[in-house]
């Protein structure tokens, strides 16, 4: 009987330990995360503010950008590095440019967080600005790659292989979106303690920490129109051959809504320092450490890019004809404003002490704001739009055409930008490169108008941003950019309809084959076709071009 | 059963004859474990003089001089001892070991005789562990027991090792056993910890079966280390010193008929370049040519162009360990220290560790309370090259191998100062190396810094009752508590202005450094509470033995990391004199395990065996904090196991003179296991770049996505298995086979960036194992006279294949090239190929000869072997004894690429010189002739510059995948016990001295396509395996000699 006892008491004993140790909720409900914000205690108004910084620095990626500077010569390898094959002989892999894709999915995700979160709280303007510059990523996602995944994209587990959505089907969306983003921003309620409150400082992209809710609210509404505007524009004009979407339609919509398009350059600056350094001069100048990063050494003036703008006397380069004492676009080298020319062997005389580099009207200080997207493209655009008669108003093609060229000189440093302006004007006049009116030079060459306002995007946004100059390249059947005084060395010729055709050998690499034409996109990333491999198109080349491209 | 004999039994005999005078000879019995042998029989030789030893093992006995002591008892080896000086003698009776009544130690501290466990369990001496003297416990199990995988992944100062039981469980969680140290679990890390000199054996307890009792962590199977114990009466004291030196045994193969150069001529010859790193120049013909650039008065370094492959092995030192060892034992206390100086190949590398340990126990009565302690600091200054820049350009071996053959690169060690003492330019120094694209190797070992220390105090104590005959109260409270902290310093360096205005890695000061330093601390600890009661108890034929308990843990950590890249001094490596923010962070875990565990056992008349257990856990790292669910928190498993003793149960089998013994065994049990870090339920956010901006915060989503709820990873593990031996055990065998179903896999799954996500923690996937364990021990396979030889061999064939991932999905990357796909093993390599046509064959350009890389990737050999072969012979010739132990693994690949595609690119590697870097028709290949696919046998492609070291070749992955298999004579040894009588007058104070030389690594194998390196080595020791590069270390061979004496 005490045998029976004490072996019933053991369990009993075991159980008065457990419940003596407890085991109770409170005891293992100890599984909250003390380190970090997790998707239960994060707020949208702390994920805007990284956000805006990222889609800055996703316009200042060497990774995703530096390739385009070179094919679209602005910049090639110094000699200090050995050649860069798959890209000099534009056989590019999927392993290549995979930044933009990465970058730009990364940060749509946060956006859609922002959107998710502000639109639970009511917090419309958060909500607003989430849907425009989700559409801005996508905009870049379809120029680069055209088909991508859009409609079952940033589901997470909710979708692990997203479908590909077809890229002017993602354009048409993309339109709506930015037009509820406008809508929810203008109708947004800006007080001091609601759910929109702190937006004029968390909005580092157009807001206003110095002026607070009452004298900023109104004037970040508008901005953020113009620049909705703006980015449909860009859209509009990337698709001005496609007729399935409809021109007068769309210009209708910004015109109904009123708040025109960007006259000043849209800039981030959460607060740069030289510690912090803005990304484009971290990138490119001083690095957070106070080092030279490679991309400084790497990169170097492109031979034929370079002469192509002292040529012109372009004061954002050039102290030989006119008002810069600085040139803007480009360091000196040792040897001057001296070029290497794309794919040139690793030899003394183009190592990057010797020829010129990255210049201080990009790179500008390291607290300086980043460019995000410049007046000088909105003004382009719309001269475009003006030309095409998309846009039937306002000032003229050439009017608008010469503000952004003015707009680009105010950006880059230019001293007296409006009487440089007008020297540059004169000095290359009957030259289609600048002159709008100018007739064409030889058979075979275009005269002004579009050819000219392409040019002058090109000359307007080295370094700024170069995926708009690609996308031209891409989809405008000509270029004038080749026929002018300086321009003897060439990468690129004037070719026959149909595109851009490669010049001269640009590698030394004797794998080129002959004819090789720069690639029209990148190559889906390697990790769809090992990830997401059912919905990754199949048999893409370097030549499989985007919806837009006319090409 | 031995007879209890009285308290204290004193039968004294005399001799009247005697010459000599009779005195009091007093002693202890004790046996291998130093326990002692109560009722033992000591007689002098060649009377009929004896007495029995007391309980405690002592005995008094009058002999004179020079008589010859007899120990003995039932189950015992006859031990002789001469009586010398002195008035003690103490003796050291083996077992005789009849097999499965040797006792085992199981899990909880629990001892079994083998023959009553239904699963797979195998010991190691210590003896056998320490034959050839490896610093650590791992390495002395290598390759000694079926089913264990001990993989030394690194030849670095650190012991970089992964240990396998049975291959893996966990698709991405941990898959190394735990590790019980006196029957207390401790962290495997901490077996580098453990002095193996004071071990008595290691058993290796194979599967969860046999370690249910300690739910997740023993589902990986367990190593049970029991320490030695002194004689009760007689304090032991044992001191041993061992020196090994360590030399690279292997380097990648290299080319040795191209010198520095990076572009071809008109004709397709390299050109020599002689600020270059990439070898596509000429060829090396023996003339005098400079290096580098001239100095600022055209100073020009000239060397003969012929290639130095040996200055890329004397640039590594001979490593060096010493390890001094000193232990002091009675029966029940044990105290030992030990200090370990390791310095390693890498100059500068040193590592050194201190360790002491304590245990004691005593008795009163029914109650019995025990401890142990042990302290171990350790202090290390490696190379940090890795941790700065992009973790390559700055890593020494990477900078060595990147040196041209022509170049005399251990001329290059003293690289500080501008100039040397006669005023020459130093060319060494960054200012003047050569190489305009990498740092003289040199300067990487000096200037990137890693110095560290770390404590870890683990202990327990134990209290015991007895509270009647067959009940017994366990309360265990252990714990484990570490500190560690580290600072990884990189120091400045700004290239002068001559060398800016002429070196490209100096131009526009790309290549100057600030100072920068990152500086970690962590403390960890980990509270154990344990409460168990067993029960034995006979009923009729039936002996019932159960045990029910209850477990408590709480795991606490805190680490703190600091760190600034731009510091104000050059070499004042204090975050505190930074420039601009530093960068912090902060980390706190806590987590909890509660279990509720039982076990009963039945024996049937001593030969039938059956156990059954089961486990309740509970698991705060399940929780939900915003949607707390306890039903999601707790989980059930159960087990159970068989062994039948056909020895014992069939009489023919029991007389028979042929088998002495004969086992059949069978187990089944469950394991939950929550492989899942603290706060692993919800999506975290980190600070976005450069924030916080002021007071402007802001936060980015991580990678890594997270869902709102897992279940534990469960494992099934299904044995059955044989032991039997012959002829009084000379011959034995033992054989297992296994399968294990491994389901509920938590698995990081890379994902498509457009989810938001590159990655997906997911419960995923199912995979199992099947497996098959041999061991053949022949002991002794020969005894002629006094030689006596041991042959044992072990084999092991183990795969596994994943049958089910989530719906959807048939393939999940697990990163490093590994891949989880179904249908296949864990993990199989998908690598890129060349385009192939169907018949296998390389497509290429019917113009260029050139093939293109296909960038849809596919699958291309696994990363686990599936043979593992150990074979040991020892021979035994009267005092010394020589061991050899090999081992072979087969049946998986490594992949290369990550260095050996860069040192394609470079040109050095033996790859890159083929064909002397002519054109040459691509091997296997075809072309297309616009109809069909044809045999190439006349499109010559390019052979130099512009194939080896472009994409071309280096992106087609499978040009680095090489078979990992392996032959390696991993140990042998001579060992000599000296003959005590040669110690003259200190006879009686030296018990034995013992001199050993012993080799590791001694040769290795390999298939001839392996040039690159040891195919056990690793980039990393987690899951994803097989991926080797310059993360590692050279392979080495390492020697030793090594005294031991017993005083």
């Amino acid at each position: 009987m005490k045998l029976k006892k004490l072996i019933y008491s053991i369990p009993l004993a075991v159980i008065l330990v457990a419940a003596a140790t407890g085991c109770r909720k409170s005891q293992f409900n100890i599984n909250k995360n003390v380190n970090d914000p997790t998707d239960s205690t994060v707020t949208y108004d702390v994920v805007l503010p990284a956000a805006l910084h990222t889609s800055g620095a996703i316009m200042a990626s060497p990774g995703s950008w530096g390739p385009i500077q070179n094919w679209m010569g602005f910049w090639a390898r110094s000699g200090t590095y050995a050649p860069n094959v798959i890209e000099e002989t534009y056989q590019i892999t999927t392993n290549f440019g995979n930044a933009v894709w990465n970058n730009c999915y990364d940060n749509n995700y946060d956006y859609n967080i922002v959107q998710l979160k502000a639109n639970v709280a009511g917090a419309t303007f958060y909500e607003g600005i989430a849907r425009i510059m989700k559409a801005h990523n996508f905009q870049i996602l379809v120029d680069v790659y055209g088909n991508v995944p859009y409609s079952q994209a940033l589901k997470g587990s909710g979708n692990p292989t997203p479908a590909y959505d077809n890229g002017l089907a993602i354009y048409q969306a993309l339109f709506r979106e930015i037009d509820a983003g406008i809508a929810l921003i203008k109708n947004a309620v800006v007080t001091a303690d609601n759910t929109n409150k702190d937006i004029w400082k968390n909005d580092i992209l157009f807001g206003d920490p110095v002026n607070g809710v009452v004298g900023s609210v109104p004037a970040m509404k508008v901005k953020w129109a113009k620049f909705g505007n703006s980015l449909k524009l860009r859209m509009l004009i990337h698709a001005y051959a496609v007729g399935a979407i409809n021109k007068a339609t769309e210009i209708g919509i910004i015109n109904t809504e009123g708040s025109g398009y960007l006259e000043e350059d849209a800039l981030v600056q959460p607060g740069y320092k030289s510690d912090k350094p803005m990304p484009f001069h971290a990138n490119y100048k001083t690095d957070a450490a106070g080092g030279t990063p490679a991309n400084q050494v790497y990169y170097a003036a492109n031979k034929w890019g370079i002469d192509y703008y002292k040529g012109d006397g372009d004061p954002r380069v050039t102290n030989l004809a006119f008002a810069a004492a600085t040139p803007r676009l480009y360091d000196a080298g040792a040897n001057g404003l001296v070029g290497v020319p794309y794919g040139a062997p690793p030899i003394g005389a183009n190592v990057r002490a010797n020829v010129a580099g990255i210049g201080v009207g990009l790179y500008k200080t390291s607290s300086s704001p980043q460019m995000f997207f410049s007046a000088a493209e909105a003004y382009f655009l719309r001269s475009e739009a003006r030309q095409r008669g998309f846009i039937t108003t306002g000032p003229t093609a050439q009017q608008l055409m010469e503000s952004g060229i003015l707009s680009s000189f105010t950006y880059l440093g230019v001293p007296s930008p409006a009487a440089a302006l007008s020297a540059y004007l004169a000095y290359n006049a009957t030259y289609a490169d600048v002159d709008f009116t100018a007739g064409p030079l030889a058979a075979g060459y275009p005269s002004g108008g579009i050819a000219t306002i392409i040019s002058q995007k090109w000359f307007a946004l080295n370094g700024i941003n170069t995926l708009e100059v690609w996308t031209d390249y891409r989809r405008v059947p000509f270029s004038s950019v080749s026929t002018l005084p300086g321009a003897s060395t060439t990468n690129f010729t004037y070719g026959t309809a149909g595109g851009y055709a490669a010049g001269p050998v640009l590698s030394v690499s004797p794998q080129l084959p002959p004819g090789s034409k720069i690639p029209v996109r990148y190559l889906y990333p390697q990790s769809e076709y090992n990830y997401n491999p059912a919905n990754v198109p199949q048999g893409i080349l370097p030549t499989s071009r985007v919806f837009w491209d006319i090409n | 059963m031995r007879k209890i004999a009285s308290l204290f039994t004193m039968l004294m005999l005399f001799s009247a004859l005697a010459f000599g005078q009779n005195r009091t000879i007093t002693g202890t019995v004790t046996n291998e474990r130093g326990e002692a042998v109560p009722g033992a029989t000591v007689s002098i030789k060649g009377t009929r003089t004896g007495v029995s030893a007391d309980n405690n093992g002592q005995f008094r006995i009058l002999a004179k001089t020079g008589d010859i002591l007899v120990a003995s008892s039932s189950g015992m080896e006859t031990t002789e001892s001469t009586v010398g000086a002195g008035s003690t003698i103490n003796f050291s009776v083996k077992t005789i070991v009849i097999a499965g009544t040797e006792v085992v130690v199981t899990a909880l501290g629990q001892t079994r005789q083998p023959k009553e466990l239904g699963y797979a369990v195998s010991k190691v001496k210590a003896a056998e562990l320490t034959q050839a003297k490896s610093v650590n416990l791992q390495n002395g199990l290598t390759g000694k027991v079926s089913g264990l995988n001990v993989q030394t992944t690194n030849s670095g100062v650190f012991a970089d090792t992964r240990i396998t039981l049975r291959g893996i469980r966990s698709l991405t969680g941990n898959n190394q056993p735990m590790l019980i140290l006196d029957g207390v679990p401790i962290a495997l890390a901490y077996i580098s910890s453990i002095n193996p000199n004071d071990i008595t054996d290691v058993t290796i307890l194979k599967s969860a079966s046999a370690t249910a009792i300690y739910g997740p962590d023993g589902a990986n199977g367990a190593l049970v280390i029991t320490t030695k114990k002194g004689s009760r009466t007689k304090p032991q004291i044992s001191v041993g010193h061992t020196t090994q030196i360590e030399r690279v045994s292997f380097m990648p193969e290299l080319q040795t008929q191209f010198g520095s150069g990076s572009s071809v001529d008109q004709f397709g010859y390299g050109v020599y370049d002689p600020i270059e790193n990439q070898c596509y120049g000429d060829e090396f013909d023996g003339s005098i040519r400079q290096i580098g650039r001239d100095g600022p008065n055209g100073e020009q370094y000239l060397v003969p162009y012929t290639a130095l492959p040996k200055e890329k092995l004397k640039f590594w030192n001979t490593g060096m360990t010493n390890q001094t060892d000193i232990s002091f034992s009675t029966g029940d206390f044990y105290l030992s220290a030990q200090n370990v100086l390791i310095e390693g190949i890498q100059p500068k590398d040193v590592n050194r560790r201190v360790s002491l340990h304590m245990a004691a126990n005593k008795e009163y009565g029914k109650f019995k309370a025990s401890y142990s302690l042990n302290y171990t600091k350790g202090n290390y200054d490696i190379n940090a090259s890795q941790q700065f820049d992009n973790g390559r350009d700055y890593v020494p071996y990477w900078n060595l191998v990147n040196t041209p053959m022509q170049i005399p690169v251990t001329r290059f060690k003293n690289w500080q100062g501008d100039r040397n003492a006669d005023g020459t330019i130093n060319w060494a120094n960054p200012n003047y190396y050569f190489n305009d694209y990498y740092y003289n190797p040199y300067f990487g070992i000096d200037n990137f810094r890693q110095v560290g220390r770390s404590e870890d105090v683990f202990g327990n104590f134990e209290l015991n009752l007895k509270a009647t005959s067959w009940l017994n109260l366990t309360y265990r409270l252990g714990a484990t508590i570490s500190n560690a902290s580290s600072k990884a310093t990189q120091g400045a360096w700004t290239f002068s202005p001559f060398a800016k205005d002429h070196k490209s890695q100096a131009a526009g000061g790309a290549g100057d450094l600030p100072s920068a330093a990152r500086d970690a601390s962590g403390t960890s600890s980990r509270i154990n509470s344990e409460f168990f009661a067993t029960a034995k108890k006979t009923i009729g034929d039936f002996k019932l033995d159960a045990l029910v308990g209850q477990s408590f843990r709480e795991d606490n950590s805190k680490n703190i990391n600091t760190s600034s890249d731009n510091l104000a001094f050059p070499a004042l490596f204090n975050i505190i004199g930074r420039k601009g923010d530093a960068v912090v962070n902060e980390g706190n875990f806590k987590s909890r395990l509660m279990r509720f565990f039982g076990k009963v056992g039945i024996n049937y008349n001593n030969w039938a065996f059956l156990e059954l257990t089961g486990s309740y856990d509970v698991n705060s790292r399940l929780a939900n904090f915003y949607d707390f669910n306890f039903a999601d928190i707790n989980y059930f498993y159960p087990g159970a196991s068989l062994s039948v003793l056909l020895s014992e149960a069939i009489p023919a089998i029991k007389n028979s003179k042929v088998i002495s013994y004969l086992k059949l065994r069978g187990a089944y049990s469950k394991t939950g296991n929550v492989n899942l870090g603290t706060y692993g339920l919800e999506n975290t956010y980190g600070l976005g770049g450069g924030f916080p901006y002021g007071t402007l915060v802001g936060y980015t989503s991580r990678n890594l996505l997270r869902l709102p709820t897992y279940q534990p990873e469960f494992v099934k593990n299904k044995e059955v298995g044989f032991e039997v031996s012959f002829l009084k055990n000379r011959i034995s065998f033992e054989a297992t086979a296994y399968s294990q179903q491994n389901s509920n896999q938590i698995v990081d799954v890379a994902y498509s960036g457009a989810t938001g996500f590159t990655q997906a923690r997911l419960n995923a996937a199912t995979f199992d194992n099947d497996g098959l364990e041999v061991d053949l021990k022949l002991t002794p396979l020969v005894k002629i006279r006094n030689v006596s030889i041991d042959l044992k061999a072990n084999y092991t064939y183990q795969t596994n294949e994943v049958t089910q991932i989530i719906e959807g999905v048939d393939q999940l990357g697990i990163g490093n090239g590994n891949f989880v796909i179904v249908g296949q093993p864990a993990y199989t390599f998908q690598l890129s190929d060349y385009a192939r046509d169907d018949q296998g064959r390389v497509i290429v350009n019917a113009s260029t000869g050139l093939p293109t890389v296909d960038p849809t990737i596919k699958k291309f050999g696994q990363t686990a072997p599936n043979h593992l072969l150990g074979i040991s012979l020892g021979v035994t010739w009267k005092d010394i004894t020589f061991s050899v132990v090999a081992d072979y693994r087969a049946g998986a690949q490594i992949y290369t690429g990550n260095w050996a595609s860069g040192m394609d690119f470079s040109g050095i590697s033996k790859r890159s010189g083929q064909n002397s870097r002519q054109p040459f028709i691509m091997p296997n290949s075809s072309y297309f002739d616009g109809t069909k696919y044809v045999e190439n046998t006349n499109i010559y492609m390019t052979g130099g510059y512009n194939f080896w070291s472009q994409a071309v070749n280096t992106e087609a992955n499978t040009n680095y995948l090489v078979s990992a298999d392996f032959w390696k004579i991993r140990e042998a040894s001579i060992s000599w016990n000296l003959p005590l009588k040669w110690f003259g007058f200190t006879k009686n104070a030296v018990k034995g001295v013992n001199i050993t030389l012993s080799g590791r690594n001694l040769f290795m194998f390999l298939p001839k396509t392996n040039e690159w390196t040891d195919p056990e080595f690793s980039n990393s020791i987690g899951n994803a395996q097989g991926v080797t590069g310059f993360e590692t270390l050279p392979p080495t061979r390492i020697f030793g000699a090594s005294i031991n004496i017993q005083l």
